[in-house]
């Protein structure tokens, strides 16, 4: 549990070999494991989970995100962290019979239910599925025309090694979206959220008896770097013409970069 | 960038618009010509645009701007609102879309195409309606909108009658073409006559104005 005080909890800053998980200041090692965890205990219910938490609302953002990506019939995208595959599935209508989509995620227990939701679907026939870590990614350069990483990018240990990863990956021309939860603008709709939010625990209660995962995804949403950060992260990742767009005022954004 | 909003709306159209072709064998198969194909239409008074995308049969609707998705359309028709409202009520839409007030990027025969294979299709809405509603509100809903239709219909027709009425009353008191020439020649013919009595009044003033100077001039050496 986080140490909290009356204006909030208290955090530690980390150092080199200490990482955030939430509020929590972990050994690096750790979290990968620990985040592995929280996900593999909300696997079978994280769409619902999701649709219960944003209203609904997820699905318009990342059906922004896709007209965002620039993709024609024939291309290759990696769909990092894609888990439960619902991008995967759009991405694989627009790149069409002849493009490739890889679904990939660090969670095995993720992939499983992404894997089944495309054979259910019938869209197998050009979405390859791989486990990976997204701060090395196991493709060669130049592999992709597009990285997306949707929701993802807060629960990664490292993040500067993850950017680098999918920066080498890309093609020449091609650009990574990133839609991330992101810190609201107006004070107003920021408090509306922040008591909003307080009540994902509750949910997760109810809706898949696991509160503490889903105070994991609170505390990390909180604890991720705001838009403008986010975008020097990627600049500092050699990325180029980095721009971010803002979706309910902030409290998502999709941050767009070109390989140049 | 395009709102929740829009991005709701665009998606609730897209969803209907494509169980309505998925049901339609001759909709798939007419929107098979247009395959991989994209159309934007950005209207310019508003700054905003839409795309429809021909991918497998289906219509993909997007709100986001070509510019910044970077998603290049085959053809990108450019208009105002109002123009945009007058081509979808015009019949001849070729014929308007190469006017001044549209402008038209990428392949013409393109957007042709899109306007004969929209014509073409003919959505049957009421099994969509049915989906949602069910059987027996569809078949209330069918005959209401029927009727509606009937009515729009007949009332068109009675204006377009009663219009017809007013204007064949109308012609009896307007002057005839024959008429309106005689008149017009009878109009030269006074402005003639006028133009002549102008003419003879000064000839005489300046007779008289002659006359006039001589007598002075002859009383003038009289009395010297």
């Amino acid at each position: 549990m986080p140490e909290t005080s009356a204006q909030g909890p208290t955090q530690k800053t980390p150092d080199e070999d200490t990482t955030h998980f939430g509020y929590e200041t972990i050994p690096k090692a750790e979290k990968e494991k620990r985040v592995g965890d929280v996900f593999r205990s909300v696997a079978a219910r994280y769409d619902i989970m999701n649709d219960i938490m944003s209203l609904g609302t997820h699905r318009l953002m990342k059906r922004i995100t896709i007209e965002y990506c620039g993709l024609k019939a024939g291309q290759s995208v990696l769909d990092l962290a894609g888990g439960t595959g619902d991008f995967s599935l759009r991405f694989s209508s627009i790149v069409g019979k002849r493009g490739k989509v890889v679904l990939a995620d660090i969670n095995d227990a993720m992939l499983a239910v992404g894997r089944d939701r495309i054979i259910d679907q019938g869209s197998s026939q050009n979405i390859f599925i791989a486990q990976v870590n997204a701060e090395s990614l196991p493709f060669k350069e130049n592999s992709f025309d597009c990285v997306c990483i949707a929701f993802g990018l807060r629960n990664v240990t490292n993040k500067p090694s993850a950017l680098d990863s999918m920066f080498r990956v890309l093609k020449p021309g091609g650009r990574v979206l990133i839609l991330e939860f992101s810190k609201p603008k107006n004070e107003l709709v920021k408090k509306t959220y922040r008591a909003f939010s307080a009540l994902w625990p509750l949910a997760g209660k109810i809706v898949a008896d696991d509160s503490e995962s889903y105070r994991y995804l609170v505390e990390s949403i909180r604890m991720h770097p705001d838009q403008e950060t986010l975008q020097t992260m990627l600049e500092d990742a050699n990325f180029k013409e980095c721009k971010y767009y803002n979706l309910l005022n902030g409290v998502c954004a999709i941050h767009i970069g070109f390989k140049p | 960038m395009p709102s929740l909003t829009e991005t709701f709306i665009t998606q609730t159209i897209e969803m209907l618009l494509n169980e309505a072709i998925a049901r339609d064998e001759r909709s798939k198969s007419l929107l098979k010509r247009l395959e991989n194909k994209s159309f934007e239409f950005f209207v310019t008074d508003i700054q905003k645009s839409i795309s429809l995308i021909f991918l497998e049969s289906k219509i993909t609707i997007r709100s986001a701007r070509s510019c910044e998705s970077g998603q290049l359309p085959d053809v990108m028709i450019s208009a105002s609102f109002l123009n945009f409202i007058d081509l979808l009520l015009t019949s001849d839409k070729t014929k308007k879309i190469v006017s001044k007030k549209f402008e038209l990027n990428g392949d013409a025969n393109l957007a042709s195409q899109l306007n004969s294979v929209i014509e073409k299709i003919d959505f049957r809405w009421d099994d969509l309606v049915s989906l949602v509603a069910g059987d027996i509100v569809t078949n209330q809903v069918v005959k209401k909108t029927a009727k509606i239709n009937k009515f729009q219909s007949e009332s068109l027709k009675r204006i377009a009658t009663n219009f017809d009425d007013f204007l064949s009353e109308e012609l009896k008191f307007t002057p005839n073409e024959n008429r309106m020439e005689a008149l017009g020649e009878s109009i030269d013919e006074i402005r003639l006559k006028l133009d002549r009595i102008e003419a003879k009044v000064l000839h005489v003033s300046r007779k008289l104005q002659s006359k006039n100077s001589l007598k002075t001039t002859s009383v003038v050496t009289a009395t010297r």
